[in-house]
């Protein structure tokens, strides 16, 4: 279990999971091994093993941190919505579609806002959106004693999303005509499967992603203006 | 079939037998070649002899998927056509429920798992899902990959006219974008299924309940909309 926290012992455990989660990212959970994080983190085995005494402790610092990247993207994508509509009113009389487009893009951070990277020098930022959630599922398939972790999680973020999905049509003048989880669960699954099928195809996520999730957003309010 | 290209045919189907065990307990980047030799019994003068590298065997994996597939498809739309000819068509139920009985009539036909693999149902969807995470960090492997990612979504796309039809609904967009968008969910809804399902009905119910919200979101009743 883990010892008493101080700022630097958390420091170097936050160091361990940023490092960790880029590795996951790049190959995958089982290869990402102990001596490799601690190579990227440029930490220790000795500092690794008394932040981690587990493999299912890494595994919850590495959802946790997951957890946290989907709440920044959140936040900056509110943020940088509202910020947009306040210099931009006219949008909201527009037509719903064009309402739509920008919602996707400024989630997508095609209009300005800086995108969530976890460090410099590490794998592009889609590499880590799109593949680090299903790594982190799979793991839970495999290790039954990390599934209620992983679903207590998921549902959570599932929740979160969907508040998010909400609040960017409030923003817009609109109403989402779903409930929350399963909007949550609808923009998680669209934003992953997308992204995953571009990079095999070879293109850019964010391009593919600014068409799908304005049609998505699209199904989402079936149309409807508040 | 001499002797000889008979005994070839087995060691390589018991090399690709070897394979997708090997991949689907711990990845592919983690797996190597020796691996799968040591699985299969097999020297790697052997393995060299069938498969160029660790690459050339995921491609086979695809390709063989991207031809039963096609045949899934096949027989899942004849069986679909038999099905609904002898359907009453009673207008007076709500067009989701319709959706719904079309689309559990369809499922366990492309449900990896579903069918006479029932037995390795997880094994296959892991296998699956690592192939997506693999193709996306490795271009080797990615001309295959396209290929069964079409030979995915064509089915969606053309089963949207008949199922759909029978309900009364119609497509909110283009055909190509709803495919997509309906996959999203049954990606997500297999990967849930692999948490939750512990019987193929439940698979089948977890993965149905996944497309649903996919399909309720991308149609609505005909007529409706602007």
């Amino acid at each position: 279990m883990s010892r008493p926290s101080t700022p630097r012992r958390e420091q170097t455990r936050q160091r361990l999971a940023t490092a960790a989660t880029e590795l996951i990212a790049e190959r995958g959970m089982s290869a990402s091994t102990v001596e490799l994080i601690c190579d990227r983190a440029g930490f220790t085995r000795g500092a690794y093993y008394s932040a981690f005494g587990s493999r299912e402790e890494l595994y919850r610092a590495v959802l946790e941190v997951n957890q946290d990247l989907q709440r920044q993207w959140i936040r900056q994508s509110t943020t940088t919505l509202a910020e947009l509509l306040a210099t931009r009113p006219d949008l909201l009389t527009g037509p719903i579609a064009e309402r739509l487009a920008v919602a996707a893009e400024v989630s997508l951070g095609l209009h300005g806002g800086d995108e969530f990277p976890l460090g410099p020098g590490g794998p592009d930022p889609w590499t880590i959106a799109a593949l680090v959630p299903i790594e982190l599922a799979l793991y839970a398939v495999r290790e039954p004693e990390s599934r209620p972790l992983f679903l207590a999680t998921q549902t959570e973020m599932h929740e979160e999303l969907g508040a998010f999905v909400i609040s960017l049509a409030e923003l817009l003048g609109l109403r989402v005509a779903v409930d929350r989880q399963q909007a949550g669960v609808a923009l998680q699954s669209v934003v992953l499967a997308v992204a995953r099928r571009a990079m095999t195809f070879d293109t850019a996520p964010a391009q593919v992603l600014s068409v799908r999730l304005a049609q998505l957003l699209g199904c989402l309010v079936g149309g409807g203006e508040d | 079939m001499t002797d000889r290209s008979r005994r070839r045919e087995e060691t390589r189907a018991r090399l690709v037998g070897a394979a997708v065990e090997v991949f689907a307990a711990q990845g592919i980047t983690a797996s190597t070649v020796e691996q799968v030799c040591d699985r299969a019994g097999f020297t790697r003068g052997a393995f060299y002899s069938n498969f160029e590298s660790k690459n050339d065997l995921c491609r086979e994996i695809l390709d063989v998927e991207t031809q039963f597939y096609g045949e899934a498809f096949a027989k899942g739309a004849a069986d679909f056509a038999g099905h609904f000819s002898a359907f009453p068509a009673d207008l007076r139920r709500d067009p989701y429920e319709v959706l719904e009985l079309g689309l559990r009539q369809l499922l366990p036909a492309f449900i990896a798992g579903a069918d006479d693999r029932a037995a390795s149902h997880t094994m296959v969807s892991l296998l699956f899902t690592e192939l997506g995470l693999y193709a996306a960090r490795e271009a080797g492997i990615r001309a295959a990959y396209q290929r069964y990612a079409e030979a995915i979504l064509d089915p969606i796309e053309q089963l949207f006219g008949p199922l759909l039809g029978l309900a009364g609904l119609e497509l909110r967009m283009d055909s190509t974008s709803a495919a997509e968008i309906v996959h999203s969910l049954w990606e997500s809804g297999s990967r849930q299924a692999l948490l939750l399902a512990s019987s193929p009905s439940q698979l089948v119910d977890v993965v149905a309940e996944h497309v649903m919200v996919g399909l309720r979101l991308v149609t609505r009743e005909i007529g409706s909309g602007a």
